[in-house]
């Protein structure tokens, strides 16, 4: 698991990648809560995420709702399977490769 | 729970459903299944996919996906199971087996020979899981889909929705205890469409406040399905310690709906949106439901959290499972499936320790018994004669934990006189009588070995060719018959075909090249069959890979001696033959009848003895090499215990061969002359040590109330001493 966290143009954009699960849930929010709280929007990025667990939605969804209008940016696959599984999909960006079969 | 401890049990499971899954294809291919057959294989394949799914062992779950699917198109009437299919599904089912016996291994990685084995089968398989494409499965499908649930005509009670809705609350140690909660409603997704789901975050802190190891999260979930209920329950067995599940079937009374809003909060309103939100209610329904009846709803306690204790519960039958379900009376927590409910798995360690225990109890009752009675203590003896009653029930309550259905063992050879026939390429079938007598789990784990030698014998070398069969003027089909029963205080297995019987001839031809007997010896027909049992005898012409190697008999009658069995041969040549083996019913405790010769005591298993009778005078006085009398007009053939065992010689006195107690086993019978009579005994049988193993006539020995140690008579062996000497 790694997070990478960049500025830019005001804004602060947090890159997850590999594993988003109970064994990276605790990591991830120390990291999360570390940001400086100035205020700045924050977007989250999980286009590199190859797994995600209950305890790691929990995550996502609390830092959405703790952090300063936070919203999600990329997904991957398996985020995108996970939150539409628990009907969350509203909280997700149009899709890069949307069907609009749909 | 630890994930970890649970994959025993799923495996046991699995194991069983398998066993059960083979039962019903056996069934089917003999033409006695029926559409609760194919229902009953299904399940077993579905519950298998499912808990594999649960623990995340994807080969049993790819694998066993594919075979739910071709049993699925059988139980919508789209396949039928012939014998072609019946086969593939069997070979399938052992390759279920083999993967589930690569998780118990903790096998990782690939097998290229199992590997093998799956493509192959699942390369059959898809033979039958694509629909053809002809337009007639359409109308098929059409004819035989699950009836549309009987319209309640949305009666002003019950909610519209054809969905089931399930509501999920996972305790917050769920994570820890290695569960995700995903993985269960990705489970729910296998059983049908989730039709609207909503995640409750009420509870979800900020991110300040979260464990990241706690889940906060819930669920309240609509479901397209026409699983049963107990098929959705079963999603959550291995989680409901952990969450409080509620299962609302298709077409729920509204009041169900509120009763299980006002469980879960303490403002059902709010909840309630969230019912609308995923679909099941619709906003006039929930405003009705929310209504406050006439009746006081707190009095409606919100029991559908306990498992509905109806296995299927069909959407035809909701309304009154609903009502039984909703009375306040209905406290505890019902079991799921009868079957699983009067069954409690117990270690077998605990319960021989159990056993033993009630043993030292029987030999302390047994010694204050004793004292009672030399003390000449009246109200003490009183105490312990109620005691000893006692001890005497929960001995053999104790021992019935041990007793299991032989049945078990039976349906094993079903299997395997299949297959066997089929290499063999005759036509046999097995007919099982008696499955249900029991006998001791030891016993019956012991007892498959040499049964399966004599059942695969009798394939062999019993049952004739078909064409011989007709020929002689016999069905074209063998017939094998496993049956049991109790008799005389013990169990009598039989194991009969209809082929050729043994050949007399032959035996004794080959016992005579083997220098087993010699030519001139005049044999009975039973004698002849007993040397079938001698090391490495056989008479098959050709050997087979099935049996005639030799190995067998001799191994088959060792092992049963073992148990404290016998065996015995009827046979009929040309006609079949019939292998009976008798066995004690438990190899622990038994009712003993206790007797004495001299100083020393004997015990003799109590149901072996018919009666006592004092031996007539004039014999005591004959000559000691007469050893028959006359017994109501039957010759009854009889030995001095003293001389049978060459114990010392009496002292002559009065009381000395004076009594004569008859016994039986297996039809036959004998005397035994002691001195004197000592009555019923309770007696817990020790094992004699390695040094006495060879000591005839003792089978065992026990401790007497008196500390006094008494050896236990093995009648089969004496009785056999008496009859042949008589008969010499």
């Amino acid at each position: 698991m790694s997070l990478d966290i960049a500025r830019d143009d005001g804004q602060v954009r947090v890159r997850f990648s590999d594993e988003l699960n109970i064994y990276t849930a605790a990591a991830i929010r120390e990291a999360l809560l570390a940001l400086p709280a100035d205020g700045s929007p924050c977007r989250l990025d999980l286009g590199d995420v190859i797994e995600i667990d209950c305890a790691g939605l929990q995550v996502v969804l609390a830092a959405l709702r703790s952090l300063p209008a936070s919203t999600l940016e990329a997904c991957s696959a398996p985020v995108r399977d996970c939150f539409a599984l628990c009907g969350l999909d509203a909280l997700l960006p149009a899709a890069p490769t949307s069907s609009g079969a749909q | 729970m630890d994930i970890d401890q649970a994959i025993p049990t799923f495996l046991l499971e699995a194991r069983e459903l398998l066993e059960q899954m083979e039962d019903g294809l056996l069934q089917i291919e003999n033409g006695a299944g029926d559409g609760e057959t194919v229902n009953a294989i299904f399940r077993a394949a579905h519950t298998i996919k499912g808990s594999a799914g649960i623990f995340g062992f994807d080969e049993v779950v790819g694998f066993t996906h594919t075979v739910e699917n071709v049993l699925d198109r059988v139980r919508s009437n789209e396949l039928t199971i012939d014998r072609p299919l019946a086969e593939l599904l069997l070979a399938s089912g052992d390759h279920i087996g083999t993967l589930l016996q690569r998780v118990a291994d903790k096998v990782h990685g690939h097998d290229p020979v199992v590997n093998a084995i799956g493509h192959d089968l699942l390369g059959q398989l898809a033979r039958f899981t694509t629909a053809s494409t002809l337009p007639v499965p359409v109308a098929a499908t059409a004819n035989v889909a699950p009836a549309a649930p009987p319209a309640m005509e949305s009666g002003s009670d019950s909610a519209v929705t054809g969905n089931w809705h399930i509501s999920l609350r996972f305790s917050r140690e769920v994570l820890q205890h290695g569960m995700d909660p995903l993985s269960f409603i990705r489970y729910l997704g296998s059983l049908g469409d989730i039709e609207g789901i909503v995640t409750l975050q009420d509870a979800l802190p900020a991110l300040g406040e979260l464990d990241p190891e706690a889940c906060y999260l819930g669920f309240e979930i609509s479901l397209k399905s026409e699983a049963s209920h107990a098929d959705i329950d079963g999603a959550f067995d291995f989680v409901r310690d952990d969450a409080t599940i509620h299962i609302l079937p298709p077409h729920s009374p509204l009041q169900a709906y509120a009763d299980m809003l006002a469980a879960l909060s303490p403002e059902p309103a709010a909840l309630g949106e969230t019912l609308l939100r995923c679909g099941t209610l619709e906003a006039a329904e929930l405003e009705q439901a929310l209504t406050p009846a006439p009746v006081e709803m707190t009095a409606l306690v919100p029991v559908i959290a306990a498992p509905a204790a109806q296995p299927c519960v069909q959407p035809e039958t909701t309304l009154s499972v609903i009502a039984e379900t909703s009375t306040p009376a209905a406290t505890g927590k019902p079991a799921r499936d009868s079957g699983r409910a009067k069954t409690l798995r117990v270690d077998a360690d605990k319960l021989d320790k159990l056993i033993n225990l009630v043993g030292e109890l029987v030999i302390a009752g047994a010694s204050a018994n004793m004292i009672a009675g030399q003390l000449k203590a009246r109200r003490m003896l009183e105490a312990t004669a109620t005691m000893a009653r006692l001890i005497e029930e929960v001995r053999d309550s104790t021992l019935n934990l041990r007793m299991v259905q032989i049945g078990e063992t039976f349906n094993r050879f079903q299997r395997v006189v299949r297959d066997v026939a089929r290499d063999l390429g005759k036509d046999i079938r097995l007919v099982i009588n008696g499955a249900e007598t029991e006998l001791d789990k030891t016993m019956v784990e012991k007892i498959g070995d040499p049964l399966m030698h004599l059942v695969r014998n009798a394939m062999d070398h019993g049952i004739e060719a078909a064409e011989v069969r007709v020929a002689r003027g016999k069905p074209a089909q063998g017939t094998i018959r496993l049956d049991a029963r109790h008799d005389s205080g013990g169990v009598l297995i039989e194991v009969s075909d209809d082929g050729n019987g043994l050949n007399r001839e032959r035996i004794l031809k080959k016992a005579i090249e083997k220098g087993l007997v010699g030519p001139q010896q005049n044999l009975s027909d039973e004698d002849v069959y007993k040397l079938i049992f001698a090391p490495g005898f056989s008479t098959a012409e050709q050997l087979s890979n099935i049996s005639g190697r030799g190995v067998g008999m001799d191994v088959v009658k060792k092992n049963i001696e073992a148990l404290h069995g016998s065996i015995e041969i009827d046979s009929v040549e040309g006609q079949g033959s019939t292998m009976r083996i008798r066995l004690p019913l438990t190899l622990a405790i038994i009712d003993g009848f206790l007797v004495g010769v001299g100083d020393a005591s004997f015990v003799i298993p109590l149901d072996q003895v018919i009666e006592c009778i004092k031996l007539p005078a004039v014999e005591q006085r004959t000559d000691p090499r007469r050893d028959y009398i006359n017994q109501r007009g039957q010759i009854l053939p009889y030995t001095r215990l003293r001389d049978a065992l060459d114990l010392p010689a009496g002292t002559g006195g009065r009381h000395t061969d004076r009594n004569l107690v008859v016994v039986q086993y297996g039809g036959k019978r004998a005397g035994l002359v002691v001195d004197s009579l000592h009555g019923e005994i309770q007696t817990v049988i020790k094992p004699l040590g390695r040094v006495f193993s060879r000591v005839q006539g003792i089978s065992g020995s026990t401790i007497l109330g008196s500390g006094a140690v008494a050896l236990i008579l093995d009648i089969p062996r004496l009785l056999q001493q008496v009859i042949d000497r008589a008969a010499a």
